[in-house]
């Protein structure tokens, strides 16, 4: 969305919080967000996949602060220039910590990105000149305020930016709970492999396939391409029977607003039900499996696809011990396996 | 090598240091490090793809200090990425380490398909610090057995691109990214500003008879600072020395990796004639004629342009990920065909 000039990625509103200055930054509107479950409510401020974009011109300073969340009281703002990523002297990624008191960020176009020849910027999803503000999302910080940007800058136009839209939907793994950073989660390396933009409405812990997310999901009209991983989440919080309700729900209300576009329902993710002994004795992870796959396999929509959880993340690599959260190496895997499957069903329209 | 019950992997010295306490890190053997440049001097007593390893049991208590720049430390256990990180302060610092119960549970036939161990805790060191001193480890533990590593290892040498300085973590340099691909350990002899292809690097890394296959990618770090002529001895000799006494194993001459001269109008300074750096390395590796060494075309690593740094020098994460698929997409045969 638009606000005070800047472009606002993966934002759907901005609030205006008692006793507190400036707007907290959101994914879903407001009207949604309270008819979620509750900790969704918590989740959907978290600002994963959220970025503050705008041009320059000379100087601009951004001001930004924290709502500290479970002890989490700082988080880093990681600067992108287009595809590129910001740096400061040899060992200095272009970083800036963001804490409870309201932090000016200023940034300044890198000279040499200038010169890059026009063939070369072509070729590019982002355009250089395009500052992003990439917002901590997950554990990895608070919720943030919005107080105010200062200097020269306009808002990036449709052609300094991909012309295509990923919407991922899932848990704390789509959130991104265990990466380093955001742009190693796996739904954001999906995108840059796809060169698309990517609109990440996962919700860690609580993905619970909510009426009022696939009612929103399938209302929006700003992607061309959705994931939606059905969740392990609801594995001992749900019997099989209602995930296959809401599931079913969610992947059909989707798919039937959204004919012309392909959606993908996902199946749970490798995890340690799959490979350790004693953890999941009664199958149940599988069942939630299977149930997603009869719903896809029973569903009128052409354009809905299964994709396996278990062929995306195909490796136990990476995986923090949890043996649930991907950390890098089994982000960057997953990224290039869901990848190659998108592709394939973008190619094929639908 | 091995040392207080741990296996210190690429590192090949531990020294004492005139007024400084515990011992340096250092990834060349002091003899070698002595003959070379200055800034490769001081890299190589910087950790990059380092890491201090051994199976405990129980609780382990890590010593290290980082007496220029605090830093930190993450583990790994095996091929899973722990959560924790310890900070290593300028002051001795002590971190416990454990062993995650959950790791237990996996099954013996499931572990037996990845190339480290996951009872392996791999105390990973920062790949951009100053140097690292290692004091001691107070508990029970014992070195990795052969079975529990991989049993390939890729040797890499290069500049501040192959050490990794602008990836965010040490798991992210393309070294890294390409051993995991490969299901290799690597070594990493990336030495950032200073890979200025010295003959005692190239006989040290020559004579070692601890990797199966080598990448050696020479260098923008001599384009500004050595001409042609002088560029295409020192690399005939680095690529000739390290394919030629290692005949069974497949090395690889890398071109230089994309940068501004190659994305950027103007006259580009000292990197003007950039593309003879890139010529002078292919005349050298055909001059040379060995059957175990091979061209790579930087270019052909890395989609120009993608995931850069804002220098456009330096890889970020996202390229450093696409030179270790493409990378390792190249390495595969070698290391099938061993050469």
């Amino acid at each position: 969305m638009r606000h005070d000039g800047l472009e606002l990625h993966n934002v759907a509103e901005t609030r205006a919080v008692p006793d507190r200055d400036g707007v907290l930054l959101q994914r879903v509107p407001e009207d949604v967000r309270r008819d979620l479950n509750e900790g969704a409510q918590d989740r959907m401020c978290h600002p994963s996949g959220v970025e503050i974009r705008f041009v320059p011109e000379g100087t601009v300073e951004v001001t930004l602060s924290t709502r500290p969340q479970r002890g989490v009281t700082h988080g880093t703002v990681e600067v992108f220039w287009g595809p590129f990523q910001g740096r400061r002297g040899l060992d200095d990624h272009e970083t800036f910590e963001v804490g409870p008191e309201p932090t000016t960020i200023e940034v300044e176009f890198p000279d040499r990105l200038g010169d890059i020849a026009d063939e070369h910027v072509a070729d590019l999803p982002f355009d250089p000149g395009v500052c992003r503000l990439r917002l901590p999302g997950e554990h990895r910080g608070g919720h943030v305020f919005y107080h105010g940007a200062d200097g020269d800058y306009r808002a990036p136009d449709a052609a300094e930016l991909p012309d295509r839209r990923y919407l991922a939907y899932g848990t704390s793994i789509t959130e991104g709970e265990a990466p380093t950073a955001e742009h190693l989660n796996y739904v954001s390396q999906t995108a840059t492999l796809l060169g698309a933009d990517l609109l990440n409405l996962g919700s860690c812990g609580t993905a619970y396939a909510d009426a009022a997310m696939a009612e929103h999901v399938a209302g929006r009209d700003d992607w061309d391409v959705a994931t939606l991983a059905l969740s392990v989440n609801m594995v001992g919080t749900f019997s099989v029977a209602e995930f296959r309700e809401r599931a079913e729900y969610m992947v059909n209300t989707v798919a039937a607003e959204n004919p012309e576009k392909p959606v993908a329902a996902v199946t749970i993710y490798t995890n340690a039900r799959d490979v350790c002994e004693g953890v999941d004795e009664d199958g149940e992870c599988a069942a939630f499996r299977e149930a997603l796959r009869e719903v896809v396999a029973e569903s009128p929509h052409d354009n809905l696809h299964l994709i396996e959880g278990r062929e995306v993340l195909d490796t136990l690599v990476g995986l923090t011990p949890d043996l649930v959260h991907p950390g890098d190496d089994a982000m960057i895997r997953m990224g290039e396996n869901l990848a190659d499957e998108l592709d394939a069903l973008l190619e094929g329209g639908r | 090598m091995i040392h207080d019950g741990a296996s210190f992997h690429n590192v090949t010295d531990l020294r004492a240091v005139p007024d400084e306490s515990g011992l340096v890190i250092q990834r060349v053997p002091e003899a070698t490090r002595a003959k070379l440049n200055e800034g490769a001097q001081s890299n190589y007593r910087r950790p990059a793809g380092s890491e201090i390893r051994f199976v405990p049991e129980g609780t382990v208590e890590v010593t290290l200090s980082a007496p220029e720049h605090a830093t930190e430390v993450r583990p790994f256990w095996g091929p899973f990425q722990a959560r924790e990180r310890f900070d290593v302060g300028t002051e001795p610092t002590t971190f416990e380490i454990e062993f995650p119960e959950r790791l237990t549970d996996v099954a013996e036939d499931v572990t037996a398909e990845y190339p480290h161990h996951p009872r392996v805790c791999r105390l990973v060191l920062p790949h951009r610090s100053k140097p690292v001193h290692f004091h001691g480890i107070e508990g029970e533990t014992r070195p990795p057995r052969d079975a529990e590593l991989p049993e390939k290892t890729l040797l890499a040498y290069g500049t501040s691109i192959t050490r990794g300085i602008a990836a965010t973590a040490p798991h992210l340099t393309y070294v890294a990214q390409t051993a995991r691909r490969l299901g290799t350990d690597a070594l990493n002899l990336g030495t950032a500003g200073s890979a200025f292809c010295e003959p005692e690097i190239a006989d040290h890394m020559a004579a070692r008879d601890d990797w199966d296959a080598a990448t050696l990618a020479l260098s923008v770090n001599m384009v500004a600072g050595f001409d042609v002529p002088d560029f295409r001895e020192r690399v005939h000799y680095v690529v000739d020395t390290v394919a030629g006494e290692n005949p069974e194993k497949p090395v690889a001459a890398v071109t230089l990796f994309p940068y501004f001269p190659d994305l950027c109008d103007g006259d580009h300074e000292d990197h003007a004639n950039y593309e003879a750096y890139r010529e002078a390395l292919r005349a050298a590796v055909a001059d040379a004629g060995h059957d175990n060494l091979h061209l790579i075309e930087g270019p052909d690593l890395m989609p120009a342009g993608r995931g850069l740094t804002t220098d456009l020098v330096h890889p970020g994460d996202d390229a450093m990920i696409d030179v270790g698929v493409a990378l390792a997409d190249r390495l595969v045969p070698l290391l099938e065909g061993e050469r």
